[in-house]
């Protein structure tokens, strides 16, 4: 799959991966923007090539998930190696916008929160399970572990959940529209 | 189904209620696709290329082991040498003119028999024994 069908795939999949990139990122805004732009462009580019092996959007969400921890690695080599300071633009703090804060519903706000506080794994696998309404199965394909192993991390991560959250019935009183 | 069962059922649909909310609320702030596409197309046209970072990395690495082996060779030059057994090092001109202390011992009697091949035309009798004053030396 190559051209405007990718592109079309990309776009209606836009605010799915935009999502995905968020949790990447630890919700940081800038740097998930990053890495939204940098995954568009290496797949519009032909420099990740969509094999059929798996869903489009299974091996769009794992493009994203190492674009992310290459973005991350090569922060760290930069602030390491001070270049960050030779470029003359210091790496942009996560700063929240205005409507962001504002508009952020206390749910969100603590569903987040929580989620933070979570190892990476298993906040990955929730999101990917209850965000993307992904099987545990496709969720341990996206993030290159097995099957078993996943279903540890969505376990765990649900009753790191309910620690940090107690029960979640307000959570989804506020949540239902 | 058991008690423990439906609880979970029940944890699951509000967890997933919630995040359904986290999705809204995100959906909403999203930048457009075409837009993202284009902000990226402008960063990498600004940003340098992405082998810069890769070459000065090589840099580094070549340099770190150009330290490491003039570091090696530097050390492997300041080790000291085998010991000399007792001949000071700084005595011996060179090593053809050293001589072992206990080389007395190897002077023995007869030594001159062994010293020359055998020829058909001399007599071992023709050999003058050496002293018995000389054969012996003490080492001082």
């Amino acid at each position: 799959m190559t051209g405007e069908p990718v592109e079309r795939c990309l776009e209606e999949l836009h605010p799915a991966s935009a999502g995905w990139a968020l949790s990447c990122c630890r919700w940081d805004r800038d740097e998930a923007e990053e890495v939204l732009q940098m995954t568009y462009l290496k797949i519009l580019d032909g420099r990740a090539r969509f094999d059929e092996r798996s869903s489009f959007k299974t091996w769009l969400f794992g493009v994203i998930r190492r674009t992310a921890a290459e973005r991350r690695r090569s922060r760290w080599l930069r602030s390491v190696a001070g270049l960050r300071w030779r470029d003359g633009r210091p790496s942009p703090a996560p700063v929240p916008t205005p409507e962001s804060l504002l508009g952020a519903a206390e749910t969100s706000r603590s569903l987040r929160a929580a989620l933070q506080a979570l190892p990476a794994r298993q906040r990955e696998v929730l999101h990917l399970v209850f965000y993307q309404d992904l099987t545990v199965e496709e969720a341990a394909r996206v993030l290159g572990i097995s099957l078993g192993s996943a279903r540890t991390h969505y376990h765990r991560g649900k009753a790191g959940l309910q620690e940090r959250l107690g029960p979640f019935a307000p959570l989804a009183q506020e949540a239902r529209p | 189904m058991s008690r423990g069962d439906r609880e979970r059922e029940r944890d699951d649909r509000e967890l997933a209620a919630a995040f359904s909310a986290l999705r809204r609320e995100e959906g909403e702030q999203c930048p457009p696709f075409a837009e993202v596409v284009r902000r990226g197309r402008a960063r990498s046209r600004r940003s340098p290329s992405p082998r810069r970072p890769r070459l000065l990395a090589a840099a580094a690495a070549a340099i770190a082991l150009v330290v490491l082996v003039a570091l090696a060779a530097w050390l492997g030059l300041r080790k000291p040498g085998p010991p000399a057994g007792g001949a000071s090092a700084e005595g011996a001109s060179s090593l053809a003119e050293w001589r072992s202390p206990t080389e007395f011992l190897l002077e023995t009697s007869g030594r001159e028999i062994l010293a020359d091949p055998a020829r058909l035309d001399r007599s071992l009798l023709d050999f003058s024994p050496t002293p018995p004053s000389q054969e012996r030396r003490s080492p001082s």
